[in-house]
Formats: structure tokens, sequence, C-alpha cells
């Protein structure tokens, strides 16, 4: 067990696997309330019930049976965990989008808030797929960097272990960017 | 009270607060689709303000685990004084007390075609959930999300070297 452990922390593959699990397996509990009996259901709804209104009609039902979220985070915990595994894995193309991180992520919000927004005043009416699509949005950005940021603290750290004398070349980014490409 | 403590502290605010508002107006009535369209808004805008008001004040790039540990602590402390606002406001009847609000789940799991049996058998369980259990509930789950967003912050903002003040 305490092998394993060191794999992620000193691996960014086994960095980056384990944070897809984590994620994943987060929206398989989400997906799990029609499949589990009434006592699991209960437990998993609970358990999201802090992150979550869980409001029926603003909720996606399997079977007849909601699930754990209501469509928008639902949205947003899916596109948390498909980006961070589908770009987590092609993480040297995702490098150059990393300065522009304090402006994409809250402009990710920004679908969100319109899709809302314009329900509110009365433009328009918003459907489960225009809140999953826009919570997805938010989503997919957030996956994009918690990937990278995971993944390079692991090879900061790995870097500092191999070659403790040599840690300050971690953050010059022509390494950086080398080892960027031999991910 | 270091800058670490205070920022935590901030986020915990930011979280607690936002919580026990959006439960205030996300109930069904004409204000209620502020708290529809956010409910997600306090568990990721808490551990973000914390560990944005740490990098900040110190002007530093932290490391991710610093990150998720602000975060985590910010979400947990949040939890924690949310769960005590909405009780809070449960007592003063701004809010469906715990009959009110099971009330509103026999409704749902009527609508689930549950037979009464099984009514009987998820009111037992959701009744284990509320309280003291679902605070202790809403800290852990907030507390691990709010480290999910707290290593995003750390991404986020940086400010002039790595290193912890």
């Amino acid at each position: 067990m305490s092998s394993q452990v060191e794999t992620i922390r000193h691996n960014p593959v086994g960095a980056w696997l384990a944070l897809s699990f984590v994620l994943w397996a987060i929206v398989l509990l989400i997906f799990l309330p029609p499949w589990v009996g009434l006592a699991g259901r209960e437990i998993i709804m609970s358990a999201f019930r802090p992150l979550c209104h869980q409001l029926p009609d603003r909720s996606p039902h399997l079977s007849g049976v909601q699930l754990a979220v209501c469509h928008r985070c639902l949205g947003i915990y899916v596109g948390l965990a498909a980006s961070a595994t589908v770009l987590g894995a092609l993480i040297a193309f995702t490098r150059p989008i990393e300065k522009y991180a304090s402006f994409l992520l809250p402009a990710s919000l920004v679908p969100l808030a319109v899709d809302w927004l314009g329900d509110v005043v009365g433009l328009w009416t918003n459907t489960p797929t225009s809140r999953v699509a826009t919570g997805g949005v938010f989503g997919a950005v957030a996956g994009v960097f918690l990937a990278r940021v995971l993944v390079q603290a692991v090879r900061q750290r790995r870097s500092r272990t191999i070659d403790p004398g040599k840690s300050d070349s971690i953050v010059n980014p022509v390494s950086d960017s080398v080892r960027d490409g031999s991910a | 009270m270091s800058s670490q403590t205070r920022a935590i502290l901030l986020g915990a605010v930011v979280t607690g607060l936002l919580s026990a508002f959006f439960a205030v107006v996300g109930q069904g009535n004409t204000s209620g689709a502020l708290g529809i369209a956010a409910c997600c808004l306090p568990a990721l805008l808490g551990p973000l303000a914390a560990v944005w008001n740490y990098t900040n004040t110190e002007s530093l790039t932290i490391p991710v685990g610093e990150g998720a540990k602000i975060g985590f602590l910010a979400g947990a402390g949040g939890g924690l004084l949310g769960g005590l606002l909405g009780e809070l406001l449960r007592m003063l009847g701004v809010i469906p007390s715990a009959e009110e609000a099971m009330e509103l789940a026999r409704q749902a799991w009527e609508n689930q075609g549950m037979t009464a049996d099984q009514m009987a058998t998820a009111e037992k369980i959701a009744g284990i959930f509320t309280g003291p259990i679902a605070i202790v509930v809403g800290v852990v789950v907030l507390g691990i999300l709010g480290a999910v967003f707290g290593m995003l912050g750390a991404a986020i903002f940086k400010k002039g070297d790595e290193g912890v003040a």
C-alpha cells in the first residue's frame, strides 16, 4: 500500500490516473442511486446534499429514480472528470493555455451565468441540456487546470527527490517544456 | 493570527454564509432562481477566496499541496458554519424544518413510485442524516471539494516566488 502511495507521489502518470479514478468515482456515485437499494440510495443522496439543491424537477432521473445532483452539477462533475482524464493525457498540448488560467476559469462560468440569467429575465427557458452543457464547460476548463497543477506538482516533487541539489531547475520553463513533451 | 489562518477563516465564512444565503433564497418562492443557479457556488468560492487571500497577502505562489490544505480547511470550516447557520435558520422558521423537509422528500419518493414500506425505510435512513450528522457530512464533503478547488486556486493565483510564508 505504501509503495502504491509512493508511486502516486513521485509518478506523474500515477497521479493523473489517481485523479481520474477519484473524479470518475464521484461521477459513478452520482449515477448510482437507481441501481442500489433504498439504504444505499439515501446515503448517497445525503452525501451530495451539502453540494446540491437536488430539486427533483431540476435533476436528471434514470428508471424513474433521481440522480444524486442536479443537471448543472452533473455537467460540472462529468466535465471535470472527462477533461482531467482526456486532456490530462495530452498535458503537453495544454501548456500554452496555462498562463491564461486566471482568465479562462472565470470566463468558463459565463455560459452558465448567461443560461441562468436569460431564464430569470424571461429571454428564454433553459433546458436540462443547456444546464448540463453550460455546467460541463466550466467543469471541463477546471479539469484541465486541475490535471495540469497536479501533474506539475508531482514532477516537481520527483525532481527534488531525484536531484535535490538542482531543485531550481524545476522552475526553468525550458526544462519544464522538455518534461511536458515527454509526458 | 497568521495570514494563512486568516485566509482559511475568510474562506470558511464565505462558504458558510453563501450556503446559508442560498438555502434561504433557494426556497420555492420568486427569488428561488438564485439558489437554483448557484447551488455549487459556496463550495467553490470559499476555498478559492481563501487561497486568493493568502497568496495575495503574502505575494506567494503556493504549492498544490498547500492549496489543497487551505481549501480543505476553508471548505470544512464553511461546512461547519453553514450547518450551524442552517440549524439556526430552521429554528427561526426561515427555512423548512426537518419535518417539513421530510414531507417534501416523501412527495418526491411518492413520485418515484415507492411503496409505503419502502418510504418508511427511506424515511428511517434519511432521519439519520439530520442535525449533527448532517453537519458532519457537510464538513467532510465540503472539505473534500474544498481541497480540489484549493488546488485549482494554487494554479490560478500565482504571485511571486513559490514557497510557504
